[in-house]
This record gives structure tokens, sequence and C-alpha cells, in this order.
């Protein structure tokens, strides 16, 4: 594997809390954490609502400034946002949206909200490329002109893409991008974004809450909780063998149409706690069946079980 | 556009003659003629004249040039100022709030009339000085009002992504936020125009504004009002000037912001007289089904025209059993179950077909006697557990509330007995302590446990779940979908399920029913279906789903519109199996096995 396109070291980010009287304690969206991303490279990142999924993917971005931590971007440090360094930047790093009707601006045709990116740059050829993008995601270049309510979700979810590709970007945070369409458009658009990603040498980092849909196109998976990295490892490595009890409830809550394939269901009791109180030691303990006292201890280290394998699990190897 | 065309003619020519006024050969409006005081309409003053014999129609024509620009000029200083300070204020917040809005609120604290008299004083009195204080009281109305939808404006992903293209703060507001938020300055730019007609004569008619002898509609009334007795039809020509010109200005206002907007506007639902079938004499045809539906139909009448997005729909349900109707969005499975309910909204009507449930048909059942089965004998759990709460009322009070509809009778106390139990019989482990708690002080997975204990308060022999763990993290997923299960199991109650996830279906479900484009494509046991789907839909649909080993395949194309359904086979554009047969002639429903049903010209040579 090639070095990182994008790299990041013990990234973290707070927010402050909210309160009229007493300021209520700060929420830890996203906690120390390592990642790198080369190019043509996939990353699925996985996790519940508050786990810090989307946080993670706009501090890569630098679309949000982090608390703590580094982001090396083709090897030089993140400009901090509204810099003129980063607005340099911008074409390099696109994201595509989870909402296919709240990200694009409803009043705009389709066509210039797609070279906007060129024009903001004053990056030339917009007819052309539009042309071309709008046929590059499956899409008659004829509808450049029509406005985002008269296309369909999956429709819509192709101009937002078109939008990312536009500044011929290197690095990709696609966020959620097939939650709200339905099951059969779901597929076309996990099946252009793979075949983008090889034709382009896009860096990719797919954020989704369902684990089957990063399965077929991420090469690797990191699983979080509570901003924190519980799991992390080769796609197929972490479906055949989960090492965490967080990834193996995750996986087994999954539900599967095929009875063969399903596991006995782990059932987790209760929910999530808040991000602004996280338990001591292992944020998961918890909620987790195999909790012992010294879980709460120490936060436990994300520590190697195998090549590419990482687990942040004290308990990992009497579990296996 | 055409709602403009009224409106837009007469602002259109009122603007015309004020700005014609000089060339109109009107009578000098300031002209005395003392003699002929209060002589009414004659020819050469087609107005007659006022109490001091000047001409009313040239006054009037002549005062609605001090009028109008003073009402136009502050509209347009204000309106052009306040959503430069509201945008400001929006976008930056912080400091730039603090002084854009904050400001603001510093003039609305001051009474107008005071502020008035404040700058009259000050300046004395004139037609700029009016246009300087309507300006000025103004200006509040529209930094507030654009602060506002700046605030939501700026929450949505499109203003993210133009910003993660790097695209400048002035250029994002200009492109992108100013355009979205100018419905609503729009409209506040008429109320303000016509705000300043009226106030323009307000403070005239008080002597604070235009000065005596140049005309103005405010002068006009205040001088009638003294000769009120003798002149009345002299109040009447400036009040209905001011009241046309306010009248106008506000229409063609709403409908420049409706023109403005590419979505266009809704057209208000027509209800349409029902032109349902007699209902029919049979009972039920089969007594041990919980809940029968026979071809059921629904129309809903559109701008565009009436629409069914529900065709034919038949199916029953047992008791102790759970029928999974899945489908895509736009397959008319959500329609199906508010038909049950006989919770349609007004524009839609069922047209054709029966509901069998307790041996009544529901869909001619009264509203009173459908009020007393819904949460009763049949009840219904809902997506989004956050906005089926009333977030104002405690647990405890919602449940008693539905336990309370059904049966008047019980005590408060015996109320709370049940609402406890009944949290505990849907796994809440506090249950005293919940009963006292809001919605907003629970989580997700715990809100639809309470949804799920309102739907049994009233011990109910069928349930619909639409959607209800949609919306829910999948760890809470797995507990709500085990729950459901044994509350199935112990109480035998019937249960109707829609979903769209194929997983979810799976799990649950003893029956399926798979929707798409309004009919039911294949129906039959839930494990003999996703085992050997008969339906080419179907076994799309299991094949797009990413729960294989093999990479998911999509299904080209997109569900038809309800305007434009195809003649034969609704899925036929889609279908890689279809013949030339299947355009032309729409399949039946028929049966495959005893217990298997499917709508497809060539099931049988999958």
């Amino acid at each position: 594997m090639s070095a990182p396109l994008i790299q990041a070291a013990g990234l973290c980010k707070s927010f402050p809390g909210r309160g009229v009287l007493r300021r209520g304690a700060p929420v830890q969206a996203v906690r120390e954490i390592d990642i790198g991303i080369a190019r043509g490279e996939a990353l699925g990142v996985v996790g519940e609502s508050g786990s810090g999924k989307s946080t993670l993917g706009r501090l890569l971005l630098g679309l949000l400034p982090a608390s703590a931590g580094t982001i090396l971007f083709d090897g030089k440090r993140m400009p901090s946002p509204g810099h003129a360094d980063w607005r340099r930047l911008r074409p390099r790093l696109q994201i595509v949206f989870q909402d296919p009707y709240g990200s694009l601006d409803p009043r705009r045709r389709v066509g210039p909200q797609i070279t906007d990116g060129l024009a903001i740059h004053h990056l030339p050829d917009a007819a052309d490329r539009l042309a071309a993008l709008l046929t590059q995601v499956g899409l008659d270049p004829a509808h450049a002109s029509r406005f985002p309510h008269e296309f369909s979700g999956g429709q819509r979810q192709r101009i937002g893409i078109a939008r990312a590709l536009a500044t011929a970007p290197d690095f990709l945070v696609a966020d959620e991008p097939v939650s709200a369409l339905d099951v059969s458009i779901q597929a076309q658009i996990i099946q252009l974004l793979a075949s983008l990603r090889h034709t382009l040498d896009l860096a990719m980092l797919f954020i989704s809450h369902d684990l089957l849909v990063v399965r077929h196109l991420c090469d690797r998976v990191m699983v979080l909780y509570l901003g924190r990295v519980m799991e992390s490892g080769r796609t197929a490595e972490i479906f055949a063998n989960p090492a965490h009890p967080y990834t193996r409830a995750l996986l087994s809550a999954t539900p599967r149409m095929d009875p063969a394939q399903r596991s006995r269901r782990i059932l987790l009791a209760g929910d999530p706690p808040s991000p602004s109180n996280p338990p001591s030691g292992c944020v998961f303990r918890t909620r987790c069946a195999h909790a012992i006292p010294d879980c709460a201890a120490a936060i436990p280290a994300l520590r190697p079980i195998g090549p590419t394998h990482r687990v942040a699990c004290i308990r990992a190897d009497q579990l296996a | 556009m055409k709602r403009a065309i009224l409106p837009g003619g007469v602002v259109v020519v009122i603007l015309l003659l004020a700005v014609l006024a000089p060339w109109l050969g009107l009578p000098d409006p300031v002209r005395q003629d003392v003699a002929h005081r209060l002589t009414g309409p004659i020819t050469g003053h087609l107005l007659g004249r006022d109490e001091f014999g000047r001409d009313v129609l040239s006054r009037l024509i002549w005062g609605a040039r001090t009028s109008l620009v003073v009402a136009f000029a502050s509209a347009a200083i204000a309106g052009v100022l306040g959503t430069i300070l509201g945008l400001i204020g929006g976008w930056f917040r912080g400091i730039g709030a603090m002084l854009a809005v904050r400001s603001m609120d510093v003039v609305l604290c001051f009474p107008p009339i005071l502020l008035a008299l404040l700058i009259v004083t000050l300046l004395g009195p004139g037609a700029g000085t009016l246009i300087m204080m309507l300006s000025l009281l103004f200006l509040p109305g529209f930094a507030r009002v654009t602060y506002a939808e700046v605030l939501s404006a700026r929450r949505h992903e499109y203003v993210e992504a133009v910003r993660a293209l790097g695209a400048t703060s002035p250029r994002i507001l200009a492109r992108t936020i100013l355009p979205n938020v100018a419905g609503p300055v729009l409209v506040q730019l008429s109320l303000a125009v016509a705000a300043a007609v009226a106030l323009e004569s307000g403070l005239s008619f008080l002597g604070l504004g235009v000065v005596p002898p140049a005309p103005s509609w405010g002068l006009m009334i205040r001088g009638a009002r003294a000769t009120m007795e003798q002149a009345p039809l002299l109040l009447l020509w400036p009040c209905a000037a001011l009241t046309v010109t306010i009248l106008a200005m506000n229409l063609l206002c709403d409908a420049v912001r409706d023109a403005a907007d590419p979505r266009g506007h809704p057209a208000a639902a027509r209800p349409r007289v029902i032109d349902r079938l007699l209902p029919g004499l049979a009972p039920p045809a089969n007594p041990d089904l919980v809940l029968e539906m026979q071809g059921l139909t629904v129309e809903i009448a559109t701008p565009r025209g009436p629409i069914r997005p529900v065709r034919d729909v038949s199916l029953g349900v047992r008791a102790g059993e759970t029928l999974a109707i899945v489908g895509e969005s736009g397959s008319g499975k959500s329609i199906t179950a508010t038909a049950i309910m006989g919770l349609l909204p007004a524009a839609a009507q069922p047209v054709a077909g029966h509901i069998w449930f307790a041996e009544r048909d529901l869909l001619i059942l009264p509203e009173p006697a459908l009020r007393k089965l819904r949460g009763g004998a049949m009840a219904m759990v809902f997506q989004d557990p956050m906005s089926s709460l009333n977030p104002v009322l405690r647990i405890g009070e919602q449940i008693g509330e539905a336990i309370r509809a059904h049966t008047p009778a019980l005590g408060a106390a015996a109320r709370r007995t049940r609402a406890r139990s009944l949290l505990q019989r849907v796994g809440i482990a506090d249950p005293d302590q919940r009963l006292t708690a809001y919605p907003h002080e629970m989580s997700g997975g715990m809100r639809q446990r309470v949804m799920i204990a309102m739907a049994l308060a009233n011990s109910p022999r069928l349930i619909i779940a639409d959607e209800p763990t949609t919306a829910l993290d999948v760890t809470v997923q797995a507990q709500i979908l085990d729950l459901l299960a044994d509350l199935k199991r112990d109480t035998g109650t019937a249960m109707i399920f829609i979903s769209h996830s194929l997983g979810v279906v799976g799990e649950i479900a003893d029956r399926v029913a798979v929707m798409y484009a309004g009919h039911i494509v294949e129906q039959g046991p839930a494990a003999a279906v996703f085992a050997k789907p008969l339906h080419p839909y179907t076994k799309a649909l299991l094949d797009a789903a990413p729960d294989s080993d093999a990479m998911p395949t999509g299904i080209p194309g997109i569900v038809p519109s309800p305007h434009h359904l195809p003649a034969g086979c609704s899925f036929a554009p889609r279908c890689a199996r279809a013949i030339d047969a299947c355009a032309a002639t729409a399949p039946p429903l028929e049966p495959a096995t005893p217990d298997r049903l499917v709508r497809c010209l060539r099931w049988a040579s999958a």
C-alpha cells in the first residue's frame, strides 16, 4: 500500500455544552482517532447515532477545526477553516451528503450547482465538464437545466455526486449517501461509487450506520462507539472474525432476510450513554455482557490482534 | 404568474398616474377657489372640489406621488438595510448577531408615535423626514425576518456543500442564502409598503408628515374629516385610493413570491364527492380473519389530475399473525395502512373495495364508530416516536388518556396502575419513575416502547405498525423487534407491519405482501417468498439488498410516476424478463400455489 493521502493522528473534537444558567459538560464527539487513507482506497466508518462518525468526516475535510490532533493531507498540515490555503484546498476534498432533498438548492438549476466549484475556483471548461460529469454519474446531460424537484431521490443523489466530483477531488467523504434511498436505488449508488473510486483513484471515507452497506464498497472498516474506535481492520476480516463485543452485537442486530445468515442475536440492553457524560474506562462497558471490573479502570488501547486487525478490548483474547 | 396580472395591472396604473401627473392636464392641485368650495362632481372636476375649492381628482393623483414615493422609498431603504443586517446577523452570529439584531430590538422599544414626534421636532416635518422615520420604523421587521430565515436556511446541507466547495461568505450569502430567504422578505416588503402608505396618511393627518398645502392622501383625509357632514364623498376618495393600493400591493407580492419559487405552489386539495360504490351486502368471505381487505382502490385528487396510489389491494390477517407489507417509497403501503385506520388525508378517497373488521366495513363506517375502534380494537404505532408523542404531557398522562378514551369509567388510580403495568409489559425498567417523565427525557427506543404501550392500552385485536423501527439505531431496533414478536405471541394480536426493509420483514413477518406502484405483486408465507420469489420485482429487490456475499445489483430505472402508469404490467419497463405481452396486458393477481399469489404473466416460466 502506498503512503496515505490523508492521515490523522490523535484526532479529538469536543463541542461546548449547552445550558442557560450553567453550561453543561462538553460533548466529546470524536476522541483520539488515528486514521490513514491512501489513494484508491475506501475506508468504511460504521457507528450508531452519537458515535461521532459524521463529525469525523467533517474534521478530515477540514470543515470543522479539530480540538486536538493533527491532520496531514498530501503530506501537508490541514490549514484552519477560512484561511486562504484552506480555500485553495477545497477542490481536492469533497463530500456527498445523506439527504438527496436537503443537499441541493431548490431554487437553482442543477447545472450551475454542479459547476459551482469550477466557478468559485475559476477553473475552465465548465460546459464540457458538466456534460461529462452528468454522463459519468449516469444522467442525461440534457437534464442540466432542470430544477432539483424534477428528479427522483436516486437521481438527486447522482447530482450530488457529480457536484462533488466536478473539481476532480482526491479525497471524497460519503456521509450516509444511501441511507435515505430505496433498496433498489441504494445498490445503484453503491455500484456507482465503487466504480468511480477505481476509475478516479479516489481516497474515500464512507460513513454508514449499516455494516452491510459498507461491506461491498470498502477495503477497511472502522467501528466507532461514543467517539472512540472499537475495532478496525480489513472488511472481510471484520465480518468473518469480529473481535469486539460491540461489533458482534452490531452484526447480530442487523436484520437479515436469509434465516441461514442470522446468528444468535446478542441483545444489547438499554441505549448508548450520553457523549457528554461517557462511562469511565471502556465506553462500551455499560452495555457489554462481558464487562468485568477491570474494564472501568482504564481506557483500553487499540491494539493489534492480526496484521491489519486492531481492537480496543482488554478481553478480546478470552472472548475469541 | 396568472395571479400577478390583475394586482400587477392595478399597481402599474397607479404608478403611471402618479408618474405622469404633470402631463395629464390636471388643474393645479393647490390652487384655491373658495367660492366653489365643496361642489360635487361636475364636468372639468370629475370628483368635485374640496373645502378650499381645490380639484379633488388632481389632489388625489398628485397626492399619490407623495404617498407612494414615501411608501416605496421607506420600504426599499428598510428592506435593503434590514435584509443586509439580517443576513450578517444570521450568518456570522456571535458579534454580528449582537450588532445586527439587538440594535434593532432597541428601535422596537420606542413607541412609533414618540419616535415620530422626536424626529419631526429635530428635523422639521416634510416628505424627507417621513421617509427617514418610516425606514427606521420598518428596519427591525426586515432584520428579524431575514435573521430567522437565515438561521433555518444555513442548516441545510446545500449550504454546507457550497462551503465545502470553498465559496466565500459573500458569495454564499448572495447566491445561495438570499434566494432561499427571499420569499418571506418579499412578503415583509409588501406589508411594509402597505403599512407605509397607511402610516404616511396617519402621520400627515396628525400634522407630522407632509406639509400643507402639498397634497397627500393623509392630508386629504384630514381635511375631509372637518366637512364630513356636508361632503362625505371627500372622505371616500382618498380612503378608496389607500385601500386599492394596499390590497394590490399585497396580492402582487404574494404572486411574485410564488412565481419566484421554481417548485411551484401546491394547489389546495379539492375534496371530491365520494363516488364510492354502494356497500356490498355480502358478509366477509373468511370469518377467521381479523381484518380482510377486498379490492381497495384509493384515489387522490392532485392539481395534475386524479391518481390511484393504491389499486385493487386485497389482503387478510389472522389472529396471532404478522402480515408485512413491504415496498419502496411510492408503492402505496402507507396509504393502505392509513385507509384501514380511516385516517386518509382529505384529498384521498377510497373509490372501491371493502375493509372488513369485526363484521363491519370500515370504509362506510361513520366517523364516531370509527373513533371508537381507533386506539381501541385497532391501534397504530408510527414511525417517529418523537413527533407522535405530545411533548408537553407526561408519559403517564398520555397513556392514561389512551385508556380513558375507551374506558371512561375507570378511576384515576386504576388508570395509573394499568399504565404502570403496560410500561412494565413493554420492558421499561423503572415504570413508576417513567410515568412522570416527559417524552424529551427519554431515548428514541424508550419512546417507541411508550408508543407500543399506548397501542396495547385497550387490548387491541389488530395493531398496525408503520415503519416502527426505521428511525431507531440498529441495536435498539433489534430490541423493539423482539418486543413486538413477544407481544404477538403472548396476546394473540394480529399485526400489519409496514416496512421498506426486507431484513426487518424477514425477521418479523409470518406472511408478506410485496407492493409496487399501488398493486400487490406477490403475497405468501415470508420464508417461502424470500427463499423462492416468484415475481421478478421481488427477486430484484432481494438481489438489491446488501445482505448476501455477492455485490448488490440495483434495479435499473425508477418507480413510474402515478400520473403516467404503464398500460400493462407496472414493473415491465424495469423488468429484465419482460416480453411484448407484458407492456400490453395488465396481469391479474393469480394463485401460484395454494398459499401464494403473484401478479406476473411469466411467473410459471421462471
